[in-house]
């Protein structure tokens, strides 16, 4: 569902190993990022390249991971595909994430923040 | 409004079928119906709405019309005159009046712990759709909406 990485030094990328956030998942989606961003204290990244569908509980999932950053740490959103960037557009949330360009290279978060 | 009957020579027809109203049921018959959608050569813009909107609306029927997931809810989609026609019904609860008025976005407050975690769905389908019609009739709850094809 979700697998993570450390490219470095306090940072982490989460990527998504499923190809829908929705009603259906959310809550599944909540707990595996809890678990896995709970011991974290650095940079989080969430990598949406195989995600094709996101609706309003896939975007309220991803409110709710970043309210599991303490510090006032944003959501970093990496390689959103087109739907997922209609939604975030339409609902205006693409302001309250740190939403990447696309790019090609899939380590692009950890040359990032390399 | 004239709604596609299965019964007839329908060459518009493109969906018609009734499924589990639950969360489970819901996503896969999305999946499902944006490659039946894809073979009907609507374009990935419109079939991404079609999808979104939906979902929304199936997802809200789930919770609010029939909430213990013990009921179905019937489908059909057709095309006429460059626009795509959806229609739902269901025999759940009245559906609440309050999110079917124009929604807007919910109060994104101050601080990150205030930011909403719902509140999108009747925002995400008013913003899309702009002639959905809701009717309750004879213990049945029907919505119906369209979406230009071009």
């Amino acid at each position: 569902m979700i697998t993570s990485h450390h490219p470095n030094d306090g940072t982490v990328v989460l990527t998504v190993d499923a190809s829908r956030i929705d009603a259906a998942s959310a809550m599944a989606f909540k707990e595996r990022a809890r678990q896995l961003v709970q011991d974290e204290s650095g940079r989080v990244l969430l990598d949406l390249h195989q995600v094709e569908f996101l609706d309003s509980s896939g975007l309220g999932t991803l409110v709710a991971i970043m309210k599991m950053l303490d510090g006032g740490r944003k959501l970093e959103l990496l390689n959103c595909g087109g739907a997922v960037r209609k939604v975030l557009a339409l609902t205006r949330m693409d302001s309250v994430f740190i939403v990447h360009p696309p790019t090609d290279a899939d380590d692009r978060a950890g040359q990032d923040a390399a | 409004m004239i709604y596609p009957d299965p019964q007839a020579d329908d060459p518009g027809g493109i969906v018609h079928t009734s499924f589990p109203a639950c969360p489970d049921e819901i996503s896969e018959q999305l999946s499902t119906l944006h490659g039946v959608f894809a073979t009907h050569g609507l374009d990935d813009g419109l079939r991404d709405t079609v999808r979104l909107v939906l979902a929304e609306i199936l997802n809200n029927i789930a919770e609010h019309a029939v909430p213990e997931h013990d009921g179905e809810i019937l489908l059909v989609v057709s095309s006429d005159r460059g626009r795509l026609h959806i229609l739902t019904e269901d025999g759940g609860r009245a559906l609440p009046t309050g999110l079917l008025g124009a929604a807007n976005l919910p109060d994104m407050g101050q601080t990150v712990d205030d930011l909403p975690e719902g509140g999108f769905g009747w925002f995400i389908i008013h913003t899309l759709v702009d002639d959905m019609v809701y009717e309750r009739d004879g213990g049945m709850n029907r919505l119906s909406f369209s979406l230009a094809t071009a």
